[in-house]
């Protein structure tokens, strides 16, 4: 019996400390990846094949971060190019964490529409990083960081819902008028015969500094 | 009586005031909603010079100066515009808006892109031409454009190594668009009617949208007169991203969102649970012991 007990507080205590352990071990790797150093190169996207080929790129600001502080969002960046299909592509390192920049656009602080997306929700409908983008409003706030240490400020002026076929292409990607940033991310409810939902939600904001 | 009067008045200029300010507030705030909407209610104008006869230009916009020193041959980027109904004229050089030698009503809509040109000789007459663009890309390919906007060549076809790309494209009109892989290409405008032909060579890549705009006023029996190209090409826009998942698939175990706090303490308490149980149990065996000895 004694030893039974003995056995029973052992298997206890290990079960706790490996519990403790794996967290740990998760919460680090977290950790690690928020403060990944900086990659200055073209990452490949898209599913089938590469879209935009890599290329060693120094000294260029290259946008890492973008911080939404109203929605607690604070994501890695990776660069995105065209899919074969012609639209947009996502990010595909952390699909779910991380956003994309349009690198074949303007950069952070430069004149003209600089774009970035990410992903609404997870398989299964869990949340992805741009789950509370709809609850932003004019006015708010968005950051972005470069590998530079430059912080872009930008101000939420309006908050638009489209189809993907009627969206207004060239203000959302060429509009040269001024400083902007648009966010990219779904709304609306998933079509199963389209793999895709009804609707697309760009934020649109302007350069504050 | 006389004070009632004047408590009356100071009560009016007060409403007044009050009533004043809430106008103006109300004002400033319809003013501000009207910015804030504004941000996708651009439309996009580039302006091309294709008539030969009015020579440099000014260009204006509802009266004011859009464009200076305006020269033949020459396309502007798209510039964006507020969406609706718009003037658009051109003056020659420093004559001033009031000297327009073409004048055009643009109705313009949010989110397109437009191609406006200047177009035509004293001979077959002046005008402005407006086409609607897409400047979406289409998958890997290149997308190209051609416009006839030179005056006498009648209706012309486009072709290229031999194949036809575009038949029948009559003057002042543009083609539809033609997506082609990347690439280097010869494009080839003949016109039967005028026994005319000429070529210009391209470099077409991934993503973009060209426009190819044939010009130069081709006169009968003058052999000195050759068709002349002009090239505009931009980087296409891509269509929406796919940022949506399949909310019916079972999730990926590896990407379910964990709160991890609740664990951990669960973790904590289970060790200490665990360690406390484990040296009671030693303790009371050793007192057991001690007791029987």
């Amino acid at each position: 019996m004694r030893k039974f007990w003995s056995v029973h507080y052992s298997l206890l205590l290990l079960l706790g400390l490996a519990l403790t352990f794996s967290s740990c071990g998760t919460l680090s790797s977290t950790s690690l990846k928020t403060a990944q150093p900086i990659v200055a190169t073209r990452q490949p996207t898209g599913t089938a094949t590469p879209t935009v080929q890599p290329t060693a790129v120094t000294n260029i600001a290259l946008p890492v971060r973008l911080l939404i502080p109203t929605l607690g969002v604070d994501a890695s960046v990776e660069q995105v190019g065209i899919l074969p299909n012609g639209n947009l592509a996502t990010p595909t390192g952390h699909p779910w964490d991380d956003v994309g920049w349009y690198d074949l656009g303007p950069r952070p602080g430069e004149r003209g529409s600089v774009v970035i997306d990410g992903h609404l929700d997870r398989p299964g409908g869990y949340p992805a990083v741009f789950w509370n983008l709809s609850k932003l409003h004019s006015g708010d706030q968005v950051l972005v960081i470069d590998n530079q240490s430059h912080t872009f400020r930008y101000r939420v002026t309006q908050v638009a819902f489209y189809s993907p076929q009627a969206a207004p292409l060239q203000n959302i990607f060429g509009n040269n008028n001024g400083h902007y940033l648009n966010l990219i991310t779904c709304a609306g409810d998933w079509i199963p015969s389209q793999h895709q939902t009804t609707l697309r939600l760009v934020v649109y904001t302007t350069l504050i500094t | 009586m006389l004070k009632i009067h004047l408590v009356l008045t100071a009560i009016g200029r007060r409403v007044l005031l009050v009533l004043s300010m809430l106008v103006l507030t109300v004002a400033l705030f319809a003013g501000m909603q009207g910015r804030a909407a504004a941000a996708d209610s651009w439309s996009f104008v580039r302006i091309f010079h294709a008539s030969p006869d009015i020579g440099t230009v000014d260009v204006f916009m509802d009266g004011k100066k859009l464009l200076s020193n305006f020269q033949y041959g020459t396309v502007t980027a798209y510039t964006p515009v507020a969406a609706g109904m718009h003037t658009l004229q051109l003056a020659a050089i420093g004559t001033g808006v009031n000297a327009a030698v073409l004048t055009q009503t643009l109705a313009l809509q949010a989110g397109t892109p437009y191609t406006v040109v200047a177009l035509g000789t004293k001979a077959t007459g002046l005008s402005l031409h407006i086409f609607a663009d897409n400047n979406q890309v289409a998958s890997n390919l290149a997308r190209v454009r051609f416009y006839d906007m030179s005056p006498g060549t009648g209706v012309v076809d486009v072709s290229e190594q031999g194949n036809m790309l575009i038949n029948g494209l009559a003057y002042a009109q543009a083609s539809n668009y033609v997506n082609i892989p990347p690439g280097s290409y010869t494009f080839t405008f003949t016109s039967s009617q005028e026994n005319m032909s000429a070529s210009v060579s391209v470099q077409l890549n991934a993503w973009t949208v060209t426009g190819i705009f044939a010009i130069n006023a081709l006169n009968n029996g003058n052999t000195d007169s050759q068709l002349q190209f002009v090239q505009s090409q931009i980087t296409g826009m891509p269509g929406m991203p796919g940022t949506g998942s399949d909310p019916y698939v079972a999730a990926e175990q590896t990407s379910l969102p964990i709160s991890w706090p609740p664990v951990i303490l669960l973790a904590l308490c289970s060790a200490s649970a665990g360690t406390i149980a484990f040296f009671c149990r030693a303790r009371g065996k050793r007192h057991t012991e001690e007791t029987h000895v």
